[in-house]
């Protein structure tokens, strides 16, 4: 049955019957969209334009949620600096290392299956659980990193203890975690044709050059997606920051994310909170726009034009 | 007697307890003609008299109260649902630890599906939202809860705009002493018979009490000022002569000069001894408050502000080997000779969507008898300053309690943590702005007038609605 370019009510009976019994079928999700999903983003942007503490009824405010969170909120554009540093850095960093282990584990090395078990236990065991582990590796004076560094005749270093050195502590620990990104890529190498690699060699090409104008090229969509979402998770990070740090020292860790929460449920500002995260969705989407617009320099789609792939 | 014989297992209380809930218990249960039963004597100063209560009629139905703690606390949490329970046949206490979770509490009443009993140690954030039951009324009706078993100032902290909204339970007590490890001041040729008076005179004992290895890390601190309740703006400001916000003025002290004072003494001293960072390392190492590992339990730091609960749990947590003293918290130079004390702690409120609220406000009078008390005194180390149970406690039970229950009667000035709808801004503000004093970010100058500026914003739509 085609009803594609066809109107609804162009419709034969029997292609409105089976429309309306697909609905049905998907209803379960279509519900728990509107509900879960649909109806909370709409409110938020309401919200976003009132007074709201949650327990008492909203109030109109207009434009002045936005209008003290960019002109009077220092801690506001203190937390955007911080969540961009973060992103900035955690994330090229992020997919360079898993990448790098990508061809590592893709190369016939001994107790492979192994190694790959092993690097991707980090995404999935639960973040928490992770953070505590973290919290003894960084400790300032029985960790494990600083026990080391004294048994070698240097210096403690304050890991989660300085402002100066807490967002990169939080930054490497983001990078243990890319196990994903590095399946994902795992997944794109094993994609690309041994053919090509033959014919980079009967033409000349060295190692570099068979990484560079092979690789690379062919796991570019790879790259893109993770980049993506490696962009729109650092956004978003809250976890690690609230347990190892709570922000700290001197809010050199206070995410965005981290302060939009403080503000929605402990300063009771949900309508604050929503203008806050109206804000954040912009800049995602703004990264997203300048992602995919660069995408069609340096992300390979084979035969397809760029616009004719996504 | 030592400390052992005298220490009172959980096993033992429990025993006791169910003897001496066991006749009341079999009272309840015959049913059906609800006499007066006697269900406490209260003693204060000036009277005694014996209250009754009449046994509401017996319903099956299930309560639902929620508290902060886990632990010892949270434990003595429960007994006090099972003790209810069991002296109310028919009602089921569910006990749920609310951690104080904002998230948590926040959807709950959002939702209209709010706890019938909530603890929390700042209830007006509630009322001032008009969350919470208004008691005031029940309280006047009330046989078993006496207003004037309490200090007048207790119910200040949980009444907003002339209405009562809570009654101090669980722990409720003078804040802030100065406790002195004795070994190791003895140690430093320090006299415990004279302890600090004045922040000056603490910095001094501090310092002779403080020990870096050569990389300039702490090895030993002598006082932290961010830990215990050192850490709280009310402290430094009640130790300067002024209290935080005025709820009839609907103002913070912010903006007093005083405040500036105090960020520069707290920066002085932290610089002094190495900077925030080499603080924030050996907190990170250690944690901080009463907590078994903490710094001051294991002896490496020697002396602390800190509250009521402090006696107890020392006892039940911290190194038995140690000993420690107890005085006056120290003030500012131009008030040595004005003692200070606070009264505060934690509140049992009804939430106004309660499915319950008359048996709700049942648990609150259980929560306000001598025998709530006990529980808690035994089993997690606190109480509540009520007279009676002033006069009835055993203060050598803890050592050191007795300075705690005679300090609030006998300090110059007695303060409380004054009610305010925007509590939590205070304390984000506090440490926001101290933090970037310490940092560098900001002059003391600055930091004080931005914490005016925010915390006044904060307030001012708070009130607006």
């Amino acid at each position: 049955m085609n009803t594609v370019g066809r109107g609804y009510l162009t419709w034969s009976a029997r292609e409105k019957r089976a429309f309306l019994k697909g609905l049905v079928f998907i209803s379960p999700w279509l519900v728990g969209f509107f509900v879960w999903v649909a109806y909370p983003i709409l409110s938020s942007i309401y919200y976003s334009f009132t007074r709201y503490d949650v327990l008492r009824d909203p109030r109109w405010v207009g434009l002045d949620n936005y209008r003290n969170l960019i002109l009077g909120d220092d801690l506001f554009t203190k937390t955007l600096l911080n969540t961009l540093y973060f992103a900035a850095f955690a994330v090229p960093l992020s997919n360079i290392y898993a990448f790098l282990l990508a061809l590592l584990l893709n190369s016939p090395i001994k107790l492979r299956s192994f190694f790959r078990t092993i690097f991707y236990i980090p995404s999935i065991v639960p973040t928490v659980a992770s953070a505590m582990l973290w919290m003894y590796i960084f400790n300032f004076n029985i960790g494990l990193i600083n026990n080391i560094l004294v048994s070698l005749g240097m210096t403690r270093l304050p890991w989660l203890t300085d402002p100066a050195w807490a967002k990169p502590s939080l930054i490497v620990v983001s990078i243990w975690s890319s196990g994903t990104a590095m399946l994902i890529y795992l997944a794109a190498l094993q994609d690309v044709p041994r053919s090509l690699y033959d014919a980079a060699k009967v033409d000349g090409a060295n190692l570099w050059r068979q990484f560079w104008n092979v690789t690379v090229p062919l796991v570019s969509p790879a790259i893109l997606f993770n980049v993506l979402m490696g962009f729109i998770g650092a956004f978003q990070s809250f976890t690690f920051a609230w347990i190892l740090t709570k922000g700290g020292p001197n809010n050199a860790t206070e995410f965005y994310a981290l302060y939009l929460y403080r503000n929605a449920f402990r300063h009771f500002k949900m309508g604050y909170a929503s203008a806050m995260a109206w804000i954040l969705f912009i800049i995602v989407i703004l990264v997203a726009v300048v992602l995919f617009k660069s995408s069609a320099r340096w992300v390979y789609y084979g035969g397809a034009s760029h616009e004719g792939a996504v | 007697m030592n400390e052992k014989t005298k220490r009172l297992t959980r096993r033992d209380f429990l025993r006791l307890s169910a003897l001496a809930t066991s006749g009341a218990v079999i009272t309840a249960c015959a049913r059906p003609t609800p006499t007066p039963v006697v269900i406490e004597k209260v003693v204060t100063k000036e009277v005694e008299k014996v209250v009754t209560a009449t046994p509401a009629p017996v319903r099956e139905l299930t309560l639902d109260f929620w508290f902060g703690w886990s632990g010892v606390w949270g434990d003595a949490c429960k007994e006090l649902a099972n003790a209810f329970e069991e002296q109310n046949p028919g009602i089921t206490v569910n006990t749920v630890e609310h951690g104080w979770a904002q998230e948590k509490l926040l959807t709950a009443f959002a939702g209209g599906v709010p706890p019938d009993v909530m603890e929390h140690y700042a209830p007006i954030e509630f009322a001032a939202r008009e969350q919470l039951l208004d008691i005031d009324p029940r309280i006047a009706n009330s046989a078993v809860i006496d207003k004037d078993n309490y200090f007048d100032v207790m119910w200040a902290a949980s009444t907003w705009q002339g209405k009562l909204y809570g009654i101090p339970a669980f722990g409720f007590g003078a804040d802030d002493c100065l406790i002195m490890q004795n070994q190791a001041t003895e140690t430093a040729g320090l006299d415990l018979d004279d302890p600090p008076q004045t922040w000056d005179e603490l910095f001094v004992w501090a310092d002779k009490l403080t020990t870096m290895d050569e990389a300039g890390n702490l090895l030993q601190i002598g006082f932290d000022p961010r830990d215990g309740v050192a850490d709280y703006p009310y402290c430094w400001a009640n130790s300067f002569g002024m209290g935080v916000y005025d709820p009839e003025a609907q103002k913070f002290s912010f903006d007093d000069p005083r405040w500036v004072d105090i960020f520069n003494l707290i920066n002085d001293w932290i610089h002094h001894w190495g900077g925030p960072q080499k603080f924030e390392g050996f907190r990170e190492t250690y944690g901080g408050w009463l907590a078994p590992t903490s710094s001051f339990c294991q002896g490496t730091q020697i002396l602390q502000l800190n509250g009521y609960w402090s006696p107890g749990e020392i006892a039940l947590k911290c190194k038995k080997e140690l000993d420690w003293s107890y005085a006056w918290a120290p003030r500012a130079a131009d008030y040595k000779d004005e003692t200070y004390q606070i009264l505060g702690g934690h509140n049992a409120t009804i939430p106004k969507d309660s499915k319950y609220p008359d048996e709700a406000f049942r648990f609150l009078e259980y929560l306000s008898t001598d025998e709530a008390q006990r529980i808690v005194f035994f089993m997690a180390g606190g109480y509540v300053s009520t007279k009676s149970w002033l006069e009835k406690a055993n203060v050598d039970f803890y050592p050191g309690l007795e300075f705690y229950i005679n300090s609030p009667a006998e300090a110059d000035n007695l303060y409380i943590y004054e009610p305010c709808p925007v509590d939590f801004v205070i304390w984000d503000q506090w440490y926001t702005q101290l933090d970037a004093v310490l940092w560098g970010d900001k002059t003391a100058e600055e930091a004080a007038a931005d914490m005016y500026k925010n915390a006044t914003a904060e307030l001012e739509s708070a009130l607006a609605g």
